[in-house]
């Protein structure tokens, strides 16, 4: 069970590099606008390009 | 010569040009620029642009919103009216966007209080999974080692949620305290902090109790609440903003064709608005007929048929053929900018119902912190382990926080839904007073009746046949752009020559060699007859002697009945006319009004409703014309149903922006709505404070219980607000 004193900071440390990283993502402006990310899977890149 | 020339206008294009780009160019080749593009429709498109515009040099990021339908471009090196060309040539057509600031403030307000709820919300998981521990591990307890492991982890956790997450509540707090004006935010902080320090105190002098978990969801779950409001508030400034600068920057002047800032315009003005182009200001068609979209007011998105005479708004797009329009209202007149403005007065606006509550809330949080303090004095004189914990409870447990938000939410999700339901709303004042509406007082002609004139009998004086009769009024008519020239729009073979249009009397004309005359009886004939009966309105078809008489009547709106069926069952409903009687009674007996009233002039129209009033009931005056706005005046309510004329949108409380009058009962049951569900909001509200605070001062209550309860009890009061975003579906 020692172990437990070893993983628990280390998880909390992971932790704080995701709020971090989320924190970044955030003021990056990456969730300013779902409608047009959750689509953008369906576009096709190559028609986009071609039909230029 | 020419080449001086050539090089002076040169000159000036180039000049015009440094102009129209000059706001572009202030922000020089580095920096940020935000440029709205009203045709990006799909995702495709916001990604299409993204995607070439990061391709050209100098451009560092480009990020498209398609809710926004804005464009934000960070570049270096590059000039900004490159930027605006390569998007022009994508096929877009971008604009500046003049609201900027205001609109990139909201947008990281907007996104500060998402990674501020996002940081709470990762630190609530993860304390709560930490107290999970101690909370299962029974009564002989674990070991104080792991205990203390699982304070000091709780500890790191809850420490940005405290600092980072809960700053805008300290912030408040101290700015409400260096006012002297104790405000929710001060309980709310206060008891974030008593909470954090107090257990951070215990665990560097291991102690037991720890309060990390309440910390983090008291504050998770009062962020929940104010990132729906502010969310809520976003939509609605993104969909004005869109609109109002979307406007076009500059009129057409009709008869220099010069370009004029629609700021500068003034009213009666004469502006030109061609072919698929916005409207440039809010006023009447002067020449032109042509379809017109107004789904930016009303969300309909079928074209509308304007005539002369017809009310355009700024921002609605003609479709069909150029026209001009005389300006009515100055710019910060205009409905579009009116709608803008709306958001922030409804917002400030307190029914009388809440501003009572508003009062007691003052009180109440002076009032909590002294009962805190009591409280927890009281328990610690009685030597009572638990002093702390059951203060913070009361602190955090009669926070008047759903007490604070009970109306402003429901005001403001109210109003937009109106919005989008086509109804302008001159203040917020107006839902409350519809909603205790007894008497509904409407005018005919134009609001019950489509003010549209049709032939509804013919009564013909020599052996001529109907059809005749009609075929020749219509080739008479064709001259004539008199109202009731459209009663006899219909296809003639007939060929007419020395047509002439007398204004006020009638038209004459030649058909086949004979000579008539359509009109009033005096112009068509010179023997003075008087019409079979007095209702509605005798044209005389004559040519030597007379024809027909003809007798034209204003339709009855096609759902006029059903809404007055509809309303009578819950209203009291009268008509007032300034028609004469066997007209008033057709229309009467047609839609099922029993209390009608003839002949009224607007003074009769004023004293009938002072009558109501006097009767004790609450009169809403549902009108069209500048007849009715004295009266709409005195009401206590009144409804314009899509006027014409800017002083009736003026005098009236509301304006149906729509011509559909069956919207009518939905507004009526829609203001009834949003007063229920302040009524509950507030009751709510006050009853649970009322009910949990004996609870948490007999000690009975955790103060988890007491943070959860709190959060819950506001999510319900926005949640609740949100169901006034339907209306007239259910």
């Amino acid at each position: 069970m020692e172990a437990i004193f070893f993983l628990v900071p280390l998880s909390i440390g992971i932790i704080f590099m995701a709020i971090i990283a989320f924190v970044w993502s955030v003021h990056d402006g990456q969730y300013d606008d779902m409608d047009k990310e959750a689509s953008r899977i369906l576009l096709d890149e190559d028609e986009i390009n071609n039909s230029k | 010569m020419n080449s001086a020339a050539a090089q002076s206008s040169a000159a000036a294009q180039s000049s015009v040009a440094a102009q129209t780009s000059a706001a572009a160019e202030n922000r020089a080749s580095k920096g940020q620029l935000s440029v709205k593009v009203p045709d990006i429709r799909c995702a495709a498109c916001a990604l299409k642009i993204e995607r070439e515009l990061i391709q050209l040099p100098g451009i560092d990021q480009c990020r498209t919103s398609l809710a926004t339908k804005t464009v934000v471009i960070d570049f270096d090196g590059i000039q900004a009216d490159i930027i605006f060309s390569e998007i022009e040539k994508l096929g877009f057509s971008p604009i500046l966007d003049n609201n900027e600031e205001a609109q990139l403030q909201l947008n990281q307000d907007a996104r500060n209080m998402l990674a501020r709820l996002g940081v709470a919300g990762i630190g609530m998981m993860q304390v709560m999974m930490f107290a999970l521990v101690t909370y299962v591990s029974g009564p002989d307890g674990i070991e104080p080692a792991y205990t203390r492991l699982m304070q000091w982890a709780s500890f790191a956790m809850a420490t940005p949620v405290a600092f980072y997450s809960a700053a805008p509540f300290h912030k408040g707090a101290l700015s409400d305290l260096r006012l002297l004006s104790p405000g929710m935010d001060v309980p709310v902080s206060i008891a974030i902090l008593a909470a954090y320090f107090f257990s951070v105190f215990n665990v560097l002098t291991a102690g037991s109790e720890v309060y990390f978990d309440s910390v983090c969801m008291f504050t998770f779950f009062l962020l929940v609440g104010r990132y729906i409001e502010l969310s809520s508030r976003k939509k609605y400034q993104d969909g004005v903003d869109l609109s109002i600068s979307c406007l076009p920057v500059k009129a057409a002047i009709a008869d220099t064709g010069m370009l004029v800032p629609i700021s500068d315009l003034k009213i009666n003005d004469l502006v030109r608005v061609d072919v698929g182009e916005l409207i440039s200001a809010d006023g009447i068609i002067t020449e032109g007929s042509t379809l017109v979209s107004e789904m930016t007011f009303t969300g309909e998105s079928l074209p509308i048929e304007k005539r002369v005479g017809a009310r355009v708004l700024a921002g609605s797009v003609n479709i069909e053929s150029e026209i001009v329009v005389e300006v009515s209202v100055v710019y910060e007149d205009f409905v579009i900018k009116k709608m803008a403005d709306l958001y922030i007065e409804s917002t400030l606006f307190k029914p009388k119902f809440s501003i009572l509550a508003d009062r007691i809330a003052r009180y109440f949080v002076a009032a909590i912190l002294g009962l805190a303090f009591i409280t927890g004095l009281s328990w610690y004189l009685l030597d009572s382990g638990n002093w702390f914990s059951i203060a913070l409870t009361v602190l955090v447990v009669s926070c008047p926080c759903a007490l604070s938000l009970a109306t402003p939410v429901a005001y403001t999700v109210a109003v937009a839904s109106l919005r989008k339901f086509g109804v302008v709303v001159s203040s917020g004042e107006f839902l409350e007073k519809l909603a205790d509406t007894s008497r509904i007082v409407f005018d005919k002609t134009g609001t019950l009746t489509t003010g549209d004139l049709t032939v509804i009998k013919i009564v013909a004086l020599k052996d001529v046949s109907e059809e005749k009769i009609l075929a020749l009024c219509a080739a008479l008519e064709k001259v004539s752009r008199h109202p009731i020239a459209r009663a006899f729009e219909l296809k003639t073979d007939y060929k007419v020559s020395d047509a002439e249009y007398a204004a006020g009397l009638g038209v004459l004309g030649a058909i086949n060699g004979i000579h008539y005359r359509l009109g009033v009886s005096e112009f068509a004939t010179e023997n003075s007859l008087s019409p079979p009966d007095d209702s509605g309105i005798w044209v005389l078809l004559a040519d030597t002697d007379p024809i027909a008489w003809i007798n034209l009547s204003d339709e009855v709106r096609r759902n006029s009945a059903s809404l007055i069926s509809d309303l009578s069952k819950r209203y009291k409903i009268s008509m007032l006319t300034g028609d004469s009687q066997p007209e008033a009674l057709r229309v009467a007996n047609l839609i099922g009004i029993e209390s009608y009233e003839a002949k009224a002039s607007p003074e009769d129209k004023v004293e009938k409703i002072k009558a109501y009033q006097s009767m004790g009931d609450q009169v809403l005056m549902v009108g069209d014309g500048i007849n009715d706005a004295a009266a709409m005046g005195i009401a206590h309510s009144s409804v314009a149903v899509s006027p014409v004329d800017i002083v009736v949108q003026e005098a009236a409380d509301a304006t149906l922006l729509q011509n559909d009058i069956s919207r009518l009962s939905t507004l009526l049951g829609f203001s009834i709505q949003v007063r229920s569900v302040i009524r509950q909001n507030i009751y709510w509200a006050f009853g649970y404070n009322l009910c949990v605070i004996p609870l948490a001062v007999s000690g009975v209550l955790e103060p988890w219980m007491a943070a959860l309860g709190m959060s819950l009890s506001s999510l319900l009061v926005v949640l609740n607000a949100n169901r006034l975003r339907w209306i007239g579906e259910n």
